[in-house]
């Protein structure tokens, strides 16, 4: 499903369907997931359609821009660093590139979603909410409901901390697809309070196709490179 | 300031208007009137300027703010220009310093003062609001008898549209001086519903029914946890207390009825397929001669 297409689109297997319909008039988008249906029409001499993962905080409303790992906490060293494979859920966006410019055609998600919380009511932040099974290899995920995030977590703090969540923010999330969907990123820990998460701007593996991130598709200014400071605790 | 070779460059019939701008006869006290076209000429530059300044900020900023604070900065640039080009060419009106319009300018005030203490203390309670922000536009709030999300902070009133869609002008007095409930100033809201179930049910069980419930459901968020937990033993049921948490910016949308509509029918269908039932008010009532059936079984 993941791709660029210039001519005809098709694609279904027993959750989504993805087609371009030939109708007399205008070609139409139509698509199918979970019992849900959506249609747009496209101009004939339409662009590229590109569909690929997107960073997955938009659905079923655009709540929060943070997504938030659980996972089973691990306990690391002062000085320790260890790589992990953990799970995230996927949303997927088909996008029409025409003329230099990107729109966005559709959002759709075979994953459930859950919000939490993250902090306080009054300081904190509401997170996307995915927990994630502990692996130090690739798992095997459903390659359009989950991907996989490669995240080195290093402690940098003078005691031994307990991590069992990470966050993202969403705006300097990199996704990239090849056989699966894949992000790599660092998690810094300064204290059981505070730590630095960021998604690196590179494929975790050569040949990987980078995704068409939402907020560029959608003209959002974003300052890249700082990635996020979780503030209330890793744990 | 008007060049004195302007008027070779002018039309043919406009000789006599240059004639008079150049010619030191004053027309309005001791105002010349080149003074008069200076003063004009600045008040519209001024104007030109600000439409300009205020397209570029709404180019450069309507995406990065909210709709009534970049309104509120392009009104202040463009009072400011007008302000300053005024400030420039008005003393030559008068032939005064600045000091003494200043001082006329500070009778106005007092007589403006006495003559409307309330427009005044509405334009400074609105100035006040928004130096503490105790809310902006788009918040949903309550203030006084009216709930409803804020469409603009004005000079003198807040603006609020409610949810059946009535716009109603507070007086930001009343605002500012009042109890003000802002449900958007934290990102995540509680909600508490109540329900009853028999004495003969599995508490346990009803409690792990509803949490698994709740845990399903997208919008309650994963933490704070969802609670459960008998909160009054009544006179016709076990009631259970829940606690739910929302996000704000989710919550805000929907109304009080909404929020019970989307939970409080998955709970029932939920128990009462466990065989758990919400009991109407009951009340055993015993007569005489079956009291003391009663006492001579118990005895």
């Amino acid at each position: 499903m993941f791709g660029r297409y210039e001519g005809d689109i098709s694609y279904t297997d027993d959750a989504v369907s993805v087609r371009l319909e030939k109708t007399s008039e205008l070609p139409r988008y139509v698509r199918f997931c979970r019992g849900e249906k959506a249609e747009k029409a496209l101009p004939s001499g339409r662009g590229t359609i590109v569909i690929n993962p997107v960073e997955p905080v938009n659905l079923p409303l655009p709540l929060t821009r943070h997504l938030e790992i659980a996972f089973l906490p691990i306990s690391l060293q002062p000085g320790a660093s260890q790589k992990l494979f953990l799970s995230f859920p996927l949303e997927i966006g088909v996008f029409l590139e025409a003329g230099g410019d990107v729109h966005v055609l559709d959002l759709f998600s075979l994953s459930t979603t859950k919000f939490s919380l993250y902090g306080s009511p009054d300081a904190g932040l509401i997170t996307r909410w995915h927990t994630s099974g502990l692996h130090t290899a690739q798992p095997v995920v459903s390659r359009y409901q989950e991907g996989i995030l490669e995240l080195t977590i290093r402690n940098s703090s003078p005691e031994t901390v307990d991590v069992s969540r990470a966050v993202f923010d969403s705006d300097s999330m990199h996704l990239f697809y090849g056989d699966l969907v894949e992000m790599a990123g660092d998690m810094e820990v300064y204290s059981p309070m505070i730590a630095r998460t960021t998604v690196r701007n590179l494929p975790p593996r050569a040949g990987m196709e980078r995704c068409i991130e939402l907020y560029t598709a959608k003209k959002i200014p974003v300052v890249q490179g700082k990635g996020f400071l979780m503030e209330f605790g890793v744990a | 300031m008007i060049p004195v070779n302007f008027s070779t460059l002018a039309p043919a019939g406009t000789d006599t208007f240059f004639a008079i701008i150049q010619s030191d006869r004053n027309i309005i006290g001791t105002t010349s009137p080149a003074e008069v076209v200076s003063f004009v000429v600045a008040v519209i530059f001024a104007y030109i300027i600000g439409v300009a300044a205020a397209f570029y900020l709404k180019r450069r900023f309507s995406h990065k703010m909210k709709k009534d604070q970049l309104d509120f900065r392009i009104k202040a640039v463009r009072v400011l220009l007008v302000i300053a080009a005024i400030s420039v060419t008005i003393p030559a009106f008068f032939d005064a310093s600045l000091t003494v319009i200043a001082g006329i300018f500070i009778g106005l005030v007092a007589v403006f003062a006495l003559a409307g203490q309330k427009i005044i203390t509405n334009f400074l309670c609105g100035i006040a609001i928004r130096y503490e922000h105790p809310f902006t536009s788009g918040d949903y709030i309550t203030a006084g008898e009216t709930s409803g999300t804020v469409v603009s902070i004005t000079p003198f009133a807040t603006v609020v549209r409610t949810t059946n869609g009535v716009s109603v002008h507070i007086p930001n007095e009343k605002v500012y001086s009042g109890d003000v409930s802002n449900f958007y100033a934290n990102v995540a809201r509680r909600y508490d519903y109540e329900l009853g179930i028999r004495y003969r049910d599995d508490i346990e069980q009803a409690i792990r029914i509803i949490t698994g419930m709740l845990d399903g459901y997208r919008f309650v968020l994963k933490y704070p946890a969802p609670e459960a937990f008998v909160s009054d033993l009544a006179d016709s049921s076990v009631k259970i207390k829940i606690r739910v948490w929302f996000p704000s910016a989710w919550a805000n949308t929907q109304d009080d009825i909404s929020l019970r509509t989307h939970i409080l029918p998955e709970i029932k269908r939920a128990l009462e397929a466990a065989g758990i039932v919400i009991p109407f008010p009951q009340r055993v009532v015993w007569s005489g001669n079956e009291t003391q059936k009663k006492r001579q079984n118990d005895g």
